[in-house]
C-alpha cells in the first residue's frame, strides 16, 4: 500500500469523526428546538457554530491528508 | 528555468545563488485586488449616499449592506467584546468579514478573468488573516489576559511549570485554526467541484454530462452557504479572542 493509500484512509476516517460529532450536535438541536420552539433562532444559531467548528477538526485530518499525499 | 524571472550576468550566465527575489503580481494578487476594488466600491457608494440623504431612509445599495453591517455589529462585536470596547474593534471585523465573503464567493465564479482566481483557498492568504488577528489580540491585551496565561488564578503554584507552555502553545493554536479552518473549508469546496467535472473527462462521454453538471450545481449551492458560513465564524471567532484580550476582572 503506497502513501497515497493511507491518506484517503486517513481522510475517510476523519470525515466519520465529523460525521459523528455534526449527527449528535444537530440531534441534540432538534431534541432542544423540540422542548422550546421559541428558542429556535437561537440554538440554530449555536448549532451553526458548533459545526462549523467540528468540521474545522475534521479539516485538519484532511490538510494532513493532502500534505502527506 | 522556464517562466521564473533569473539575473543574468555580461557573458548572459546566470548566477545560481543570487537570483533576485519574484514579487511578480500573480494570479491570486489580482484577485484580491479585484475583491479590495469591489469592496472599496460598494463601500464609498454607501457612504456617499449616506451623506445625501442622511441616516434615515436607506435606498439601494445601503438597505442591502447595511442590515449585514448592523448584524456583524450586533450578532458578533457586542455579545462577544461588550458595549464600551467593540467600536475600537468594529472596522477591523467588518473588513474581514466583507473581505473573505467577496473572496469566497468569487473564488466560485470560474469566468471572466479577474474572476477565475482562488484568493482564500490559498494558505498564504488564510496565514495573513490569521496572523491580523493574533496580532490585534496581542496588542489588545491587557493585564488580565497575561495574568491568565502566565498565572492562571485557581492554578496551584507547581502545577504553572506545565500551565504555561499550554497556554503559550494556546495563543498559536487558536490563529492557526481559523487559518487551517478557512482554508481547508474552500479548497475543499474547490476540489469537490473540480472532481465532479472531471469525471466528464474521465469518463470521456457526454451522458455523464448532465448527473455531472446536476450534482455541481448541487455543490455549488452548498458552497455558497459555505462561504458565508466561513466568513462568519472567521469573524466570530476573532471577536471572541479579542474579548477574551480585553476582558476585564470579574
Amino acid at each position: 500500500m503506497t502513501g497515497a493509500t493511507f491518506a484517503a484512509i486517513g481522510a475517510g476516517l476523519a470525515v466519520i469523526g465529523a460525521g459523528l460529532g455534526i449527527g449528535r450536535i444537530g440531534g441534540s438541536a432538534m431534541d432542544a428546538i423540540a422542548r422550546q420552539p421559541e428558542a429556535t433562532t437561537k440554538i440554530q444559531t449555536a448549532m451553526i457554530i458548533a459545526a462549523a467548528l467540528v468540521e474545522g477538526a475534521a479539516l485538519f485530518a484532511i490538510v494532513v491528508a493532502m500534505i502527506t499525499k | 528555468m522556464k517562466g521564473k524571472i533569473v539575473s543574468v550576468d555580461k557573458e548572459g550566465k546566470t548566477d545560481e545563488k543570487n537570483q533576485p527575489l519574484d514579487f511578480s503580481i500573480t494570479k491570486a494578487v489580482v484577485g484580491m485586488l479585484f475583491a479590495a476594488f469591489i469592496g472599496l466600491w460598494l463601500f464609498l457608494s454607501m457612504s456617499r449616499s449616506y451623506k445625501k440623504t442622511g441616516i434615515s431612509h436607506p435606498k439601494g445599495i445601503q438597505s442591502f449592506l447595511e442590515p449585514v453591517i448592523l448584524f456583524v455589529r450586533d450578532d458578533i462585536a457586542i455579545p462577544n467584546i461588550g458595549k464600551h470596547k467593540y467600536e475600537k474593534y468594529m472596522p477591523y471585523l467588518l473588513t474581514v468579514f466583507f473581505f473573505i465573503l467577496i473572496n469566497n464567493l468569487m473564488g466560485l465564479v470560474p469566468f471572466p478573468p479577474p474572476f477565475g482566481a482562488n484568493v482564500t483557498g490559498n494558505i498564504a492568504v488564510t496565514f495573513v488573516l490569521a496572523s491580523f488577528t493574533f496580532l490585534i489580540t496581542q496588542f489588545s491585551g491587557n493585564k488580565n489576559y497575561w495574568r491568565h496565561i502566565f498565572a492562571t488564578p485557581g492554578v496551584p503554584f507547581w502545577l504553572l511549570p506545565i500551565m504555561i507552555p499550554v497556554e503559550l502553545i494556546g495563543i498559536i493554536s487558536k490563529p492557526f485554526a481559523l487559518m487551517i479552518r478557512l482554508f481547508a473549508n474552500i479548497t475543499a469546496g474547490h476540489i469537490i467541484v473540480l472532481s465532479l467535472i472531471c469525471l466528464i473527462f474521465i469518463f470521456e462521454s457526454l451522458a455523464v454530462a448532465p448527473v455531472s453538471i446536476l450534482f455541481v450545481i448541487f455543490m455549488d449551492c452548498l458552497e455558497l452557504l459555505v462561504a458565508f458560513l466561513q466568513a462568519y465564524v472567521f469573524t466570530l471567532l476573532s471577536a471572541l479572542f479579542i474579548s477574551l484580550a480585553v476582558e476585564e476582572h470579574h
